[in-house]
């Protein structure tokens, strides 16, 4: 198991705080396990008879994974949406289905234009975690 | 420099409030496979739509034109009569015959324990039946019953033992209804199966294994030990399901013409 780096702990904060708690818990088993770069996954024979733990990152090459993820655990999540919008436009032969996710607490929505609207700020999202991993990267080296 | 992640963060979240929900991201994935599913259907000639939970059809024309998913605990067809928020469904017919595509419902085992199965495809007659007395859990195994794994770890021998251990508990075969309290015939689904061999018990988990399709579909792999117990137990186990992936279009493709070979 890898000792997370606490320089990790701002990005964790933020994710908390906004509500994305499930993507920081995500983040911190995946750095603990050593989990293989999502990029870098595939379907091998290798990766089928391995036990799904990769090498464990240390220091910098922890913030560098996060980033990562994050970034790629979003856009993933917004792709699936966007998809599943277009099918179920396509199913109803309507245009603008919109999708709720409802609990006993509270109710979710997402439409075509708010979720075109979320993944155009995903450019910006990725600037911004190389900036902050470049940011806390110098920081090691001082 | 993280004032600007956090402010990125807050617009894509803005856009997508589905993010918040710690349940949702599993959900999400579980829209994707069903609704591709269902575009797979359609491209096969299947009248496919929206269903509502109080039964009623989505219509290009109507103004609510929503897909409702629950979050949450899970729970079994919602009652007609608590209205159009609950869980939404996806219906499919061809030569006079309808399904429907279940998300998150509980199936009642042979226990009494409940299961959740994450995309199951059970007759109308079944969902129309619960739909309308009240709603609640099928006792019984679903045609169809997909289990999604949305997470970043390759499939464990025990995640397979866990579905594998499921499906035996929904199994209902010949014998277990003597016990079991449910009306004459023997289905394996209740209530209100039609009468017709699909859905009448069989007298083995071998026939009843492989006359029903069962997946675990993963966004990352399965460990060797997983694959190994698949095969006997008549689990197709699907790695890689990613948007645009070679893979998640063979599964949708492989599920819709199971459909269509075998649901007829």
């Amino acid at each position: 198991m890898a000792v997370l780096e606490p320089r990790l702990l701002p990005l964790i904060e933020i994710l908390v705080e906004l509500g994305l708690d499930w993507l920081a818990v995500e983040l911190v088993e995946g750095l603990q396990r050593g989990e293989e770069p999502i990029d870098d996954r595939k379907a091998s024979e290798q990766y089928a008879s391995s036990s799904g733990g990769g090498t464990l990152l240390q220091g910098v090459d922890q913030l560098q994974w996060a980033a990562q993820y994050v970034d790629k655990r979003l856009r993933s999540a917004l792709d699936q949406t966007s998809h599943s919008l277009d099918a179920l436009d396509q199913i109803a032969a309507a245009d603008a289905i919109e999708l709720v996710l409802r609990t006993d607490e509270q109710k979710d929505t997402v439409d075509r234009a708010g979720l075109d609207h979320a993944r155009a700020q995903l450019s910006r999202l990725s600037e911004a975690l190389e900036a902050w991993v470049r940011s806390a990267a110098s920081d090691f080296d001082q | 420099m993280t004032d600007d992640v956090s402010n990125a963060l807050l617009d894509i979240i803005g856009g997508a409030t589905t993010l918040l929900e710690a349940t949702g991201k599993g959900r999400t994935f579980e829209l994707y496979v069903m609704t591709g599913i269902a575009r797979a259907l359609k491209a096969l000639s299947y009248d496919v739509w929206i269903r509502r939970s109080d039964g009623s059809r989505v219509r290009p024309t109507d103004r609510e034109r929503t897909f409702v998913q629950r979050g949450g605990l899970p729970t079994g067809i919602p009652s007609a009569g608590d209205g159009t928020l609950n869980a939404s469904s996806i219906a499919f017919s061809r030569n006079g015959r309808t399904w429907e595509m279940l998300n998150g419902v509980t199936f009642r085992g042979r226990s009494q324990a409940l299961h959740e199965i994450d995309i199951a495809i059970v007759p109308e007659p079944v969902a129309d039946s619960l739909r309308h007395s009240g709603g609640g859990s099928p006792l019984g195994r679903p045609r169809v019953s997909i289990e999604c794994k949305d997470v970043g770890t390759n499939g464990s021998l025990n995640e397979m033992r866990a579905f594998v251990a499921l499906l035996y508990d929904i199994s209902l075969l010949n014998g277990h209804h003597q016990y079991l309290g449910v009306p004459y015939p023997a289905r394996a689904i209740h209530p209100d199966a039609p009468d017709e061999y699909l859905h009448n018990s069989v007298s083995s988990y071998w026939t009843e294994n492989r006359r029903t399709l069962n997946v675990l579909a993963r966004r990352t792999g399965f460990t060797q030990g997983a694959y190994d117990l698949s095969d006997y137990h008549g689990v197709s186990p699907y790695a890689e399901i990613a948007v645009g992936s070679r893979e998640a279009t063979d599964l949708m493709d492989a599920v819709a013409n199971w459909i269509r070979r075998r649901l007829r």
